[in-house]
């Protein structure tokens, strides 16, 4: 068995994060890692390289589509798909591609299928571990 | 902890803390009344779009529903000239704010009733 899938979950709101991060744990035995902001987020992405990050669009301080210009623009943590969160059912495609982006899950979500919508989203990232999907 | 419990624990968490949210929603709105600025409309914006998405989360449908204007109108004024914005829509804001109150008793009401707190 290989070792758990391993997510950096960055949100502001500390109930949805923890709702997020129980979510992910309890229906795919993901291993989650979580920050408030998009600072703390970084931080936490060069030092636990995760499969994936899953962050919030609208936060205060960096948001999150500068959260993601900045992870694409270091070649350490360029590699890992970044999927973004938003309450905005009409998001700018093209602004969500600029930056890199896996994809965007809109709010409020099927907390049973939230990893998998996560998996599909990344499923065409080269650096997304697909051999681990099933391991946990 | 089971899963149950934790899903539990995070629920009445933000159910306790619904109350803060328009409370925080209605400062910004006031905050943004007397000063007028991108700054103060982003912060009215930001409050109201963090309530729209954790209630949707929570499952509170109608808390969504109110916030949802409130949201609309925060990402206008904050896209804007803050000197177009009407006064009827500051009006609505307020009657936004005022059925966004009314709907978090409501479910707040029966979630306690429910036994889910």
């Amino acid at each position: 068995m290989g070792s758990p899938f391993r997510v950096v979950l960055i949100d502001d709101d500390p109930d949805l994060r923890t709702l997020i991060e129980l979510t992910l744990r309890f229906t795919a035995g993901w291993e989650v890692i979580t920050a408030g902001n998009g600072v703390d987020g970084i931080e936490a992405v060069g030092r636990v390289a995760p499969d994936v990050v899953v962050v919030d669009l609208m936060m205060p301080g960096l948001d999150g589509f500068e959260v993601c210009r900045r992870l694409k623009g270091d070649p350490k943590t360029a590699p890992v798909p970044v999927v973004f969160l938003t309450a905005r059912k009409h998001l700018d495609d093209a602004k969500v591609q600029s930056v890199g982006a896996a994809g965007v899950i809109v709010k409020p979500f099927e907390t049973e299928t939230l990893s998998d919508r996560i998996r599909e989203l990344c499923e065409g990232n080269s650096e997304f571990p697909d051999a681990r999907a099933g391991a946990e | 902890m089971s899963e149950h419990d934790a899903i539990a624990r995070v629920r009445s968490k933000f159910v306790e803390g619904l109350p803060a949210r328009v409370q925080a929603i209605r400062a910004a709105l006031d905050d943004f009344l007397s000063r007028r600025d991108r700054e103060s409309a982003r912060t009215f914006y930001l409050n109201a779009h963090k309530l729209k998405g954790a209630a949707a989360s929570f499952g509170a449908a109608d808390v969504a529903d109110c916030a949802t204007h409130l949201d609309e109108l925060g990402r206008v004024w904050s896209q804007a000239e803050v000197e177009s914005v009407r006064q009827e829509q500051l009006s609505a804001a307020r009657e936004s704010l005022d059925k966004l109150e009314s709907a978090v008793e409501q479910y707040r009401a029966r979630q306690i009733d429910g036994g889910e707190n």
